[in-house]
């Protein structure tokens, strides 16, 4: 008796801090709040909700029993399906779904200032992600470890089926697309940052011959002397940096870099998995978990100051970072770390086949998204602290800042020098940090800053640099992972094994070179892009993620809606009403705006009528006709990727009346 | 707590994995070969990166 009080005692102060946290950053206004107050709403909000909510869809909906037996424990074949420790699972899972989303789309949001981002990110991720990531992980756990693709097939209809399939390939190809953008922004004309990703492929290429060739298990020691070596590498870069000649050895334009990550994509995606992938994958996970943990205590230790004000004047839609008001763009700018639909496919894969206890889905599928919404929250507060005009001046496309980019800046009522620019670019090792679009470089700035303040030292140029070469290793093993898994899929779509292709290396080479053709024209499309190209792939990037994101929420609701829990579909019905309306409007304003700035098709028109009317000059003619071509193009893909929704719901709702008839 | 490191370590190394699937084998198929743990697990590795399990 004396416990239970003590323990509702408790639940109450963690939710009246919460909410009193809450309260504090969205209504405290005209002075600088800390940002501790982001954190404790953060995890009170989650803590709330982890016990509460989470708890009642286990039990009253999903009705989770301990005593079922898993598939883990039914088929235990030694290899896939094995029963494993439940904090091992939530690892695994964690390091499965955490990538470099969550960290980029709030440093781009931020653009809206601190309050629409963050009260997206905590409601959505209690709401919307962590939901979709617990159900769908439980469904595919009582169904044996089927594929989401799979379930979609057997619970909806074959027309959804091949629907999702073929919304998967597509969101694969656009994320590796934008994210390979982000590197190419990133170490654009930074001979430090190129040497010291360059250096990473030798260093990962090195783990991997040691852990094939002589101890397949020294992962983890092989690992630690990788990353010693990477740090070594961050230095080395620094010594490039200072060094005259080599300096410009390794100072490349745009197109040279994206033509280079292309050819690595393509070497990744054909190479031996051993030798790049794996080894690149294990360092990028221990860096991961590393980097996401040391900030958690830099910030705790530091606890900086909020400097973005809570709204800038950008909702109306005139941001110079992505157009569009906060209503629909911001819930497609971040999509990761509120509500992803790639993790959808994540927990439909390894994970329900290794789960012991049926209660654990709690922990695995709404816990480690929770941790994803933090990390999120991390990146939005490492965002908010640079100064609001410094952070304009790093994101904002140059095209956006005109020839005086301090003026313009300041005036949009965010105060700014030129000199506080270059004497930022001189601290950081970089030549400048105008127009360094991207989200990474801001990321990195705001990282350094917190870094070097937490732990005193004023190695800033190398924590930013050491930032970048997360951010970039991060990113390259999602490169590399994507395209082979987008390979696969598309040689079972063109049914390579029937055919007794499977084992032909000219026809993987082949089916890597289309897909990597495919994201390679994306990624060659947005360095060409004026505008720095973000404006076009990051919407469409999480266009394709909220997609998906319906696509398993509709499979969620017809689950719930077919078992004897009909009357609670609404939890995520809601949420897929919700991600209908956001999608829909804004493909449609994407499309179809009049506003040059937003609508793929009127700045495709616009372009169109001054070539017509002569104004453009013949030797760009060329140029500009291809650039027509590609946004109607991705008008197109937008399009599809709204009508790919569409047919599944309808799909849905059809499979769900024939139940009731 | 310490076991948990270990398992944790073994987890990681894929000794863990080993293990089990030596246990699967003594219990199902005791006539057979067991693959010895080099083979077992850069196959292990060949197969994890056919499927989706890195995340944006």
């Amino acid at each position: 008796m004396k416990k239970d009080f003590l323990n509702l005692f408790i639940w109450i102060a963690i939710g009246f801090i919460g909410a009193a946290s809450f309260g504090g950053i969205a209504l405290i206004r005209g002075e600088k709040i800390s940002s501790l107050w982001f954190l404790t709403a953060c995890v009170c909000t989650q803590l709330v909700a982890y016990r509460f909510y989470s708890a009642w869809i286990a039990a009253k909906i999903l009705h989770v029993d301990g005593r079922r037996t898993t598939p883990a424990n039914k088929i235990n074949d030694g290899k896939d399906f094995v029963p494993t420790n439940k904090w091992i699972v939530f690892g695994h899972h964690f390091a499965a779904i955490a990538g470099p989303g969550p960290l980029i789309g709030p440093t781009l949001a931020a653009q809206f200032g601190y309050l629409p981002g963050t009260l997206w990110i905590l409601i959505g991720s209690v709401f919307a992600g962590a939901v979709q990531d617990m159900i769908i992980l439980f469904s595919s756990m009582r169904h044996d470890g089927k594929s989401l693709g799979q379930l979609i097939k057997d619970e909806i209809g074959k027309t959804a089926g091949y629907a999702a399939m073929i919304g998967t390939l597509a969101i694969i190809i656009i994320l590796i697309a934008v994210l390979g953008l982000v590197v190419v922004k990133a170490l654009m004309h930074s001979s430090w940052g190129s040497f010291t990703v360059l250096m990473t492929i030798p260093i990962a290429m090195l783990v991997g011959i040691y852990l094939y060739y002589i101890r397949p298990n020294g992962v983890i020691e092989a690992s630690l002397v990788g990353i010693a070596l990477f740090l070594l590498a961050v230095y080395g870069g620094k010594i490039v940096h200072y060094n005259e000649n080599l300096s410009l050895i390794f100072d490349r334009s745009g197109k040279f870099l994206a033509i280079s990550i292309i050819i690595y994509g393509f070497a990744a995606a054909t190479l031996p998995v051993w030798l790049l992938l794996a080894p690149r994958d294990y360092l990028s996970s221990f860096l991961k978990l590393g980097t996401i943990l040391l900030l958690a205590i830099a910030l705790l230790i530091f606890h900086p100051q909020i400097q973005m004000p809570a709204l800038t004047k950008f909702i109306d839609g005139t941001g110079p970072i992505f157009s569009g008001k906060v209503f629909p763009f911001l819930f497609i700018t971040i999509a990761c770390g509120a509500i992803s639909g790639f993790h959808a496919l994540v927990s439909s894969g390894t994970t329900p086949k290794i789960i012991s206890d049926e209660r654990d889905v709690r922990l695995i599928g709404y816990g480690s998204m929770l941790l994803e919404g933090s990390v999120a929250i991390m990146a939005m507060i490492a965002a908010c602290v640079l100064e609001p005009g410094i952070f304009f001046a790093i994101n904002s496309p140059a095209a956006a800042l005109g020839a005086d980019a301090a003026q313009t800046i300041s005036s949009w009522g965010f105060p700014l020098e030129n000199s506080t620019m270059q004497n930022l670019a001189d601290q950081m090792g970089e030549k400048t940090l105008f127009s360094r679009t991207g989200g990474a470089p801001s990321l990195a700035v705001g990282m350094a800053n917190i870094f070097s303040s937490a732990f005193g030292s004023n190695m800033l140029s190398m924590w930013y640099h050491f930032a970048i070469m997360f951010e970039a290793i991060f990113i390259l093993t999602t490169l590399d992972a994507g395209t082979r898994v987008a390979r696969f899929m598309l040689e079972d779509l063109l049914k390579f094994r029937d055919r007794k292709l499977h084992e032909s290396i000219i026809a993987s080479l082949f089916s890597s070179f289309l897909i990597v053709g495919a994201w390679g024209y994306f990624l060659y499309m947005g360095v060409l892009d004026p505008n720095g190209g973000v404006n076009i792939l990051w919407p469409l990037f999480g266009m394709s993620n909220q997609m998906l994101a319906g696509i398993a929420l509709t499979l969620a609701t017809v689950i719930i809606y077919k078992s004897e829990r009909q009357k609670f579909f609404f939890i995520t019905a809601i949420p897929l009403c919700f991600l209908l309306v956001t999608i829909s409007w804004a493909v449609i304003e994407k499309v179809f705006s009049a506003d040059v700035k937003i609508g793929f098709l009127a700045l495709a028109n616009a372009a169109q009528f001054k070539i017509d009317s002569g104004l453009i000059a013949n030797d760009q003619i060329s140029n500009i006709k291809r650039m027509i071509f590609n946004q109607k193009l991705v008008s197109g893909i937008a399009l599809s990727f709204m009508a790919i929704l569409w047919v599944v719901v309808a799909d849905a709702v059809r499979s769900c009346v024939k139940i009731k008839e | 707590m310490k076991n948990f490191f270990q398992l944790l370590r073994d987890y990681i190394n894929g000794d863990f994995a080993y293990k089990k699937y030596i246990e699967h084998h003594q219990k199902n198929h005791p006539q057979q070969n067991a693959l010895d743990k080099k083979s077992f697990l850069r196959d292990r590795q060949k197969c994890k990166w056919k499927k989706i399990n890195r995340c944006c």
